[in-house]
């Protein structure tokens, strides 16, 4: 062994050193053999074998095999809670709770006339609470064309709209109810602008066009008015 | 012939529950480390005390030895830090540490020679033991862990942290103040 080789060699000790530690040792060895009692050898064996026998009932479960769960019972437990917090917390209030309690839970099902007698009520009780609005004078047509320009494209645009509710292709309800209006509807418009003379606001409203239709053939449709 | 086994092997097989291989391992130090404790206090109850306690220590930290050094090292290293620990536990036994020549009378020498023979060993022996309970701690320390615990300068210089030449120096302190003793008995064999 290494440690043996290495610690076991002869001691250097000068010839003088050497010679009186020998002697003292030689005077000690004169003693009796100096050794501990029985009873002292029993109790330390004791003690040795008593040792091994709880490491032995230790070994069924060492430390060290906990030590090496921690950390995956650490992860598992808590991916566990926030599953079961996710599920709890924030899908509990989207199902719908079974009643527990014995009580019954009675159901009345109406039937049409007495659905309507209730919507007439209704309806009688809002017409006794809201004010009277009274209709707003006529604007005369003559004040809008002149002073305001954009009131009078206004009007020029529901006149074409006018046109479309005869052909029964398109009404100006759609208009109010959505920003972008059906493509072709929307092509008409333009088209009917163009048709008009209003090219400023046919130019603004095809470049919104192509924004929001860039594949639709507009084009080709306005080519007529190009020139 | 089986072939003996040695200490380091014998500790790491008691560390792995195989308590026979303490049982040898004891009965090959426990004279010398008892001689050790003895020497070191004179008492025997506070020798034995101390010599219970080391072997508790190994017992104990059985798992934590590693085979970087001899077991006689490290058994040693226990010991010295014991009787260390004893020293400065209680004062009234430091002075117990001192020659307390009652505690050498008990000592039973065995007669091997005639009834003079015998009165003057145990003389001549009394004087030496009482020469050495003198030494300054260290010093006797470093005699008796040579002597008793058989080891060698380096492992001596290992257990009290020291280097081989100071190892010596206490060695030769050590001797030269136990020189008076040791030629007295020398010429009383002579004569």
């Amino acid at each position: 062994m290494n440690i043996k080789s290495h610690l076991t060699k002869k001691d250097t000790l000068s010839d003088g050193l050497s010679v009186q530690l020998d002697e003292i040792e030689v005077i000690l060895s004169e003693e009796p053999d100096l050794k501990p009692d029985s009873s002292l050898d029993k109790q330390i064996l004791t003690a040795a074998y008593r040792e091994t026998l709880d490491n032995k009932k230790r070994e069924y479960l060492p430390k060290s095999v906990w030590k090496r769960l921690s950390l995956p019972l650490y992860i598992s437990s808590g991916f566990v809670f926030t599953v079961l917090a996710y599920n709890s917390l924030l899908l509990e209030p989207l199902k719908i709770r079974e009643n527990k309690d014995e009580s019954s839970t009675i159901v009345k099902i109406e039937t049409d006339d007495e659905i309507g007698h209730e919507q007439y009520k209704a309806q009688q009780h809002e017409k006794r609470e809201l004010p009277i609005m009274e209709s707003p004078e006529p604007v005369p047509d003559r004040v809008l064309t002149e002073t305001n320009p954009v009131e009078s494209s206004h009007n020029s645009a529901l006149e074409s709209g006018s046109e479309l509710i005869q052909q029964g292709i398109y009404t100006g309800s759609e208009i109010s109810k959505t920003d972008r209006p059906e493509k072709e509807a929307w092509a008409r418009i333009i088209i009917g602008h163009f048709r008009n003379g209003q090219v400023e606001e046919a130019r603004s409203e095809l470049i919104r066009f192509k924004d929001a239709y860039p594949d639709y053939p507009i084009e080709e449709q306005i080519k007529v008015f190009n020139h | 012939m089986k072939k003996e086994v040695n200490d380091e092997q014998l500790i790491l097989q008691y560390a792995q529950g195989e308590s026979a291989a303490f049982e040898v391992l004891y009965q090959r130090h426990k004279a010398s480390l008892f001689r050790y404790c003895l020497r070191q206090f004179s008492s025997r109850a506070v020798a034995e005390e101390c010599f219970q306690d080391i072997w508790m220590k190994i017992i104990r930290n059985r798992v934590s030895y590693k085979p970087k050094a001899l077991f006689t090292t490290y058994l040693y290293r226990i010991a010295t830090n014991q009787v260390i620990d004893l020293y400065r536990k209680e004062k009234k036994r430091l002075k117990d540490c001192e020659y307390n020549e009652e505690s050498f009378d008990n000592l039973a020498i065995e007669a091997h020679a005639t009834e003079q023979e015998h009165i003057e060993r145990k003389k001549r022996l009394t004087e030496l033991r009482k020469q050495i309970g003198l030494l300054p701690f260290e010093q006797r320390n470093t005699l008796l862990l040579k002597i008793d615990g058989g080891l060698s300068i380096e492992e001596i210089g290992l257990i009290l942290d020291c280097g081989k030449e100071t190892v010596k120096s206490r060695l030769r302190y050590a001797t030269n103040k136990l020189k008076g003793s040791i030629r007295e008995s020398l010429e009383l064999e002579r004569s």
